[in-house]
């Protein structure tokens, strides 16, 4: 493997930006969740680059951990969204308005 | 009629550009920064299993981990795993609660398909998923579902 270091950081800053595009812009809540797993990705790939880049395994090691807490995220995201469909018969996430200052 | 996505250009494409405009500014920044290690010599020593590696690094069995390279410089992680074990489980229990439906300020179980009111045997109403009694709920999908279509698909 011989691609620069630099390549992993642009691909994994794509990423996250790509992610924070979707936030941003979508009202979706799935929408939302999916894009918070891209960027917990953007997250993994550098990681797991860096890991290899000073040759121990810290960041591989580190990687599954964060993998285990985006299935967590996940878990309690799509409780979440069921509550919302449930109580709002929409996923919108501008829709519910009580929470908000 | 297509059902693919498109730009929307409304009140979203000032947060989209700010977005794209971060991508720009991190890339400079990346681009500017010097690494003085080049990929080709970084990387693991020939011969010893990476997998096996992590799976000591992760278990906190340094007597087994390989000393070749800065392999032997991993941090042991188990308590992070314990840690990790238990927030998962946690997940899964708030999963549930958020899952549960209420009947009459009865909570329901998540995974039962038939219910009726407390005390009654009428089982001819069947739950849905979201919590509303059969023929209710469906005729407001319904309802959802043909407005979609006329206004041309859900697109946010």
């Amino acid at each position: 493997m011989s691609v620069a270091i630099e390549y992993y950081v642009l691909l994994s800053m794509a990423l996250f930006c790509i992610g924070l595009f979707g936030i941003l812009t979508r009202r979706n809540a799935l929408m939302f969740l999916m894009s918070v797993e891209i960027m917990l990705n953007a997250a993994n790939i550098n990681l797991i680059a860096f890991a290899f880049y000073h040759g121990n395994l810290t960041g591989q090691v580190f990687a599954l951990f964060t993998m285990a807490l985006a299935a967590a995220e996940v878990a309690v995201g799509l409780g979440i969204i069921l509550v919302l469909y449930r109580n709002f018969r929409d996923v919108d996430v501008t829709v519910p308005t009580t929470m908000r200052w | 009629m297509t059902t693919g996505p498109r730009l929307r250009l409304g009140e979203s494409l000032l947060p989209g550009v700010l977005a794209v405009a971060l991508f720009g500014v991190m890339a400079l920044v990346v681009l500017n920064t010097s690494f003085t290690t080049q990929m080709a010599d970084a990387g693991y020593p020939e011969g010893i299993s990476i997998t096996s590696e992590i799976g000591y690094a992760m278990l906190d069995l340094t007597a087994l981990q390989s000393t070749e390279g800065n392999v032997g410089n991993t941090e042991p992680f188990l308590a992070a795993f314990i840690l990790i074990a238990v927030v998962l489980d946690a997940a899964l229990d708030a999963s549930l609660v958020l899952a549960k439906r209420e009947s009459e300020g009865q909570p329901v179980a998540a995974l039962t398909s038939v219910s009726g009111s407390p005390g009654s045997t009428d089982s001819s109403q069947v739950a849905t998923t979201d919590g509303g009694f059969g023929d209710e709920a469906e005729t407001d999908v319904a309802r959802e579902d043909a407005s979609d279509t006329e206004t041309g698909g859900e697109d946010r």
